[in-house]
């Protein structure tokens, strides 16, 4: 079996999305990807990166393996196990280089099918993936020519992209400011905030910048953009299987990754919570045109088994096998 | 085996764009059940014509001009909300500031090729190898990402362009060569592969390069 399995989903922002790149100050702003327009002009458009994407879907997998091999309420893993499991693994140097082992592979990917998928490193050698998981694009005016032409009619009216970021401020306040929590401060504490306070309004006072820069509060106020909630991303997800196990991984692992699927950051107060609304299969050995469309969003419960058994059926040697791996 | 244009159009930035025959090397081997790295190195034959000592393909470099960058970063963080979870008895600290557990942002470089197209020429079986890029959707490095996605492969029968075809052009090498090769003028030298795979750097010889 040499199968390519591909998905076109479309991807509705349920909260905003604060998937940032970097942050100015207390500014941070959102990821964008460079991109060329028809025209040969240049910009940028808000997307979420496809490493950030796939990171949702190797930490998917490593749950729903850990879940059906039991291991996920045992607190086993090692630091080792944790790395490879949810961060792909590290070369650690250790072991010999020359010697790499094909059985030794095949033993891993057996026991740990969703490495099969995702690839990693392991003792000292990098494990090659077969997953591609692209940049969820921002579905806008910017991005029509590059997304695909159903995911662009299903759209309806496009905007351009600055419409669809907002910006957010925050503030950490500084409890000291309010007097019912100050209430709570132990006598030294008292004092030493007075004496903060007097030298606030010396500072004041005196004009002393120097002064008023020491004497200043912990609150401090921060902004940072988001994509709007109701936005629509543009994502292409796909797999080479080699076996049926294969195949019900890859779908497992989307499975798990979009019935509950989290991008971003501030994911605490609700931010970056993305359903799938609809998902076309591409079918890359045919012409580029011939697409099923597939319910994406059902896949939980009918697939699965093949992986769960699969799992099931190796749990003991899985386990034995991650309280000693080097990765 | 007739001389061929290959074309990659892509839809996005790519990070390096690879050579033909390893790239059809790299399929075939796939196709086998093999992994790169694991086991003894197999020979893998590819519908692109020897040369007549048998050192490399008959294909070109890939053609290509960059007309715009930027740089990129690869983030990476211990997953430490899962060892709290997760983690054993003996996992008692965990470190992001050195060592295994270390935290890093890495930067990296893409790049976009100029009208979105790369090509090659090679003397090749066209049937053999369309079929084989029917399965190639990403090109580069960071594939697993998104980068370096084709739109479309163009395999087309073309016109030789006399001696040297494909891999020496007005006395210039097209693709890494043997220093000695005939028709070659004055050519840069430099340290390279001549065949598959190209990651074994071991391997590589004084070559006259593009």
């Amino acid at each position: 079996m040499f199968d390519l399995k591909a998905y076109e989903v479309l991807l509705e922002a349920v909260t905003p999305i604060a998937h940032h790149s970097e942050s100015f100050g207390n500014h941070a702003v959102i990821a964008r990807r460079k991109t060329r327009l028809p025209s040969g002009e240049w910009t940028s458009i808000p997307a979420v990166s496809g490493d950030a994407l796939r990171h949702g879907l190797r930490e998917a997998s490593a749950y729903a393996f850990l879940d059906a091999a039991g291991m996920l309420d045992a607190g086993l893993l090692t630091e080792s196990a944790l790395r490879l499991l949810f961060s792909g693994g590290m070369v650690t140097g250790r072991g010999d280089a020359a010697n790499i082992k094909l059985d030794a592979y095949r033993e891993m990917v057996d026991l740990v099918p969703p490495l099969a998928l995702l690839g990693g490193c392991a003792s000292n050698r990098v494990i090659p993936g077969r997953v591609v998981c692209e940049d969820a694009m921002l579905v806008c005016e910017e991005s029509q020519h590059l997304v695909p032409t159903w995911i662009v009619e299903r759209a309806g009216k496009l905007v351009g992209a600055r419409g669809h970021i907002d910006t957010h401020q925050r503030v950490r306040m500084d409890a000291t400011l309010d007097p019912g929590k100050r209430k709570l401060l132990s006598e030294s504490a008292v004092k030493r905030h007075e004496g903060g306070d007097r030298k606030s309004e010396q500072a004041h006072e005196d004009d002393d910048p120097v002064l008023r820069q020491e004497a200043k509060s912990t609150m401090m106020p921060r902004t940072f953009e988001a994509i709007a909630a109701g936005s629509l991303l543009s994502w292409r997800v796909q797999a080479t299987c080699l076996s049926a196990l294969d195949v019900d991984t890859f779908h497992s692992m989307i499975a798990a990754f979009l019935s509950n699927a989290r991008v971003g950051g501030k994911r605490g107060t609700g931010f970056g919570f993305v359903r799938a609304v609809a998902a076309n299969e591409v079918a890359v050995l045919r012409p580029a045109s011939a697409m099923n469309a597939v319910d994406i969003t059902t896949l939980g419960p009918r697939i699965g088994e093949l992986f769960r058994a699969h799992v099931k059926e190796r749990a003991e040697r899985a386990r034995a096998w991650l309280t000693e791996v080097d990765a | 085996m007739i001389p061929l244009e290959i074309t990659a159009h892509l839809r996005g930035p790519i990070t390096g764009a690879p050579m033909l025959d390893g790239l059809l090397a790299f399929v075939v081997a796939a196709r086998a059940g093999l992994v790169a790295g694991f086991g003894p190195l197999e020979q893998v034959e590819i519908p692109i014509a020897m040369e007549p000592e048998g050192r490399f393909h008959m294909c070109s470099s890939p053609i290509v001009s960059w007309d715009q960058r930027e740089l990129r970063y690869i983030n990476r963080k211990f997953p430490l909300h899962e060892a709290q979870l997760l983690g054993d008895a003996r996992l008692r600290r965990v470190q992001l500031s050195a060592g295994a557990t270390k935290s890093y942002r890495i930067p990296g470089e893409v790049a976009w090729a100029e009208r979105d197209v790369i090509r090659w020429y090679a003397i090749a079986d066209a049937d053999a190898v369309r079929e084989i890029l029917l399965v190639v959707t990403h090109l580069g490095k960071r594939r697993a990402v998104g980068r370096g996605a084709i739109e479309r492969w163009e395999v087309e029968p073309c016109e030789s362009w006399g001696e040297g075809f494909p891999v020496v052009h007005d006395g210039k090498p097209v693709r890494p060569l043997p220093a000695d090769y005939p028709g070659l003028h004055e050519p840069s030298l430099a340290y390279s592969t001549l065949s598959f795979p190209y990651y074994q750097h071991e391997r590589e010889t004084l070559c006259a390069v593009p």
